[in-house]
């Protein structure tokens, strides 16, 4: 558990999808508790190194001061970052197959959420693109889940954001905000698409003893017991076999 | 649900490519005297394993999510492989990769992003030659197609059943292919049976029938024969045929009969659908 200044309590569980090592996760999580901000990216499977550039951005997000989200600044922010990931594979001699796929680029959906304080109140601004999922639940019963509310909205082919500059201002176009007003006992997930549809499948059945587990284990920074936990789900197909997410804030 | 298995390193699933190479594959299609058959399909092959390739890259890695064969049929039932990978069958797909035959290259059209196009140069990897000669072992084919399934099924018993894609311009000369079509549709992983697609291509100019669910408008016992041993489209394959602008409906079967180049292709693409990639 990490603490951070504001009353903000950070949990984190990041896992590849079974079959896959540590290393192949194309899930990214990063935050930077000191300036509350936090990102989640889902880089695109069937894409090139989608890994490198989930990581890349979420990183290079949290880094930032302050952090952007208006199109004027978020626009030149993911071109510099696209033209550094291609930049870097440039430098390398790729077999023919590599360097094909290499000129579709790499594509990755993200979540991004920073909280910030005016006057006596903790605010949050939020932007995403794509199909990772901020939740945000009010003694974790009132949810409001952005940018995706229902489950059925998973598992269509949803706008990315491309490392290649050409493709990149389409997508920027795409890209959905959110903001309001948080309070203690508030509480933020930011999952991948996995655990988002999962979620929400159990709010839309009422099944509030599985995601009552699921807030016990992330509570406790149960990292094995989260693995089983996904194990179980993803054995009676309750959760499709995907890489796995979360940042979990809770407000105190 | 059946052809819902996952597909992954440690469960891949196959591909087997029958490939009529008969004397008649060196005419055109439709009778025409331009584009020879042989021609045009090897180059759909070769763009079909291309785009598998490219499907199972990640990085710079290749992975094994494809096991495939290309059986040729005509003078002789063989691999159809050229180079290094020349009579090997069931090759995991990053050994395709990296054994092409030869690079060659090759022009193709793209948009210059002021509403035209221009011609630029691109690698074209070729793993097999066009081949035409000899008769129709159709039969041959179909028992050289059992073996190898035969052989991955015991090895793959959970995997996304294995797809063959048939390929065929003429009736078969070493029998009736029926009882062995149906032998081949009797195998099965847990996921569900094999699925066997056939594509007719013709010598002559005739109208083609894409994808239907009963033979009633087949032309004749031969078109009939070919229907009677498809497989009927699984739904993934139906959904992805719809977002390529094709119409299946339910029970429509994996057969194209006196299909032109554009068919030969959307066969190719549809058959190699199967994307539920981890």
């Amino acid at each position: 558990m990490i603490r951070a200044p504001y009353g903000l309590r950070i949990h984190r569980f990041l896992a590849p999808k079974k079959g896959s090592q540590p290393g192949e996760c194309e899930d990214a999580i990063a935050f930077n508790a000191g300036r509350m901000v936090f990102a989640v990216a889902d880089g695109a499977t069937e894409a090139y190194d989608s890994r490198s550039w989930a990581r890349l951005f979420v990183r290079a997000w949290v880094r930032i001061q302050p952090p952007v989200f208006e199109m004027q600044a978020f626009e030149p922010f993911v071109r510099d970052l696209g033209r550094r990931l291609h930049r870097k594979w440039s430098k390398r001699k790729l077999p023919w197959y590599a360097e094909e796929k290499i000129q579709g680029g790499s594509f990755t959906a993200f979540v991004l959420l920073h909280f910030y304080i005016v006057g006596v109140t903790l605010h949050w601004k939020a932007s995403a693109l794509g199909d990772c999922c901020l939740i945000h639940r009010r003694n974790l019963t009132d949810c409001n889940t952005f940018p995706i509310t229902r489950s059925e909205e998973f598992g269509s082919n949803p706008i990315l954001l491309p490392s290649i500059e050409s493709k990149q201002r389409r997508a920027l176009d795409s890209v959905q905000h959110a903001s309001g007003a948080a309070a203690p006992g508030d509480d933020f997930l930011l999952v991948s698409d996995a655990v988002g549809s999962w979620f929400l499948k159990q709010r839309e059945n009422g099944e509030a003893e599985t995601t009552g587990l699921f807030d016990r284990l992330t509570e406790s920074n149960d990292a094995d017991g989260l693995q089983n936990f996904f194990g179980d789900l993803r054995s009676t197909g309750q959760i499709r076999n995907d890489d796995i997410a979360v940042v979990r804030i809770e407000v105190y | 649900m059946p052809y819902g298995a996952e597909i992954s390193r440690s469960n891949p699933t196959c591909f087997i490519i029958l490939l009529d190479q008969s004397g008649s594959m060196a005419d055109g299609f439709g009778g025409s005297d331009g584009l020879r058959k042989s021609d045009f399909v090897a180059d759909v092959v070769n763009k079909t394993l291309h785009d598998l390739v490219i499907r199972c890259t990640k990085g710079e890695e290749i992975r094994n999510y494809y096991h495939i064969s290309i059986i040729g049929y005509g003078g002789s039932v063989q691999s159809a492989f050229a180079g290094a990978l020349g009579g090997k069958t069931l090759v995991p797909i990053a050994e395709v990769a990296d054994n092409p035959a030869r690079l060659e290259t090759r022009t193709k059209k793209v948009p210059d992003g002021a509403g035209s196009l221009v011609e630029q140069q691109v690698r074209f990897p070729i793993w097999i030659d066009p081949g035409a000669s000899g008769g129709t072992p159709m039969c041959a084919a179909l028992s050289q197609a059992k073996v190898e399934l035969e052989q991955w099924l015991s090895e793959h018993k959970d995997g996304f059943p294995p797809t063959v894609l048939h390929l065929t311009d003429g009736e078969s000369t070493d029998g009736d292919p029926t009882a062995l079509g149906k032998e081949l549709l009797s195998l099965r992983t847990s996921d569900g049976s094999i699925l066997l697609f056939n594509c007719h291509v013709s010598s002559h100019r005739a109208a083609k029938v894409e994808y239907p669910s009963g033979d009633s408008g087949l032309p004749d016992q031969f078109a009939k024969t070919l229907f009677g041993i498809s497989s009927a489209l699984p739904e993934s394959f139906r959904k992805a045929a719809e977002q390529t602008g094709v119409n299946v409906s339910e029970g429509g079967r994996g057969f194209v009969f006196n299909g032109d180049p554009a068919s030969v292709v959307q066969f190719f693409e549809l058959g190699t659908r199967p994307a539920n990639l981890r």
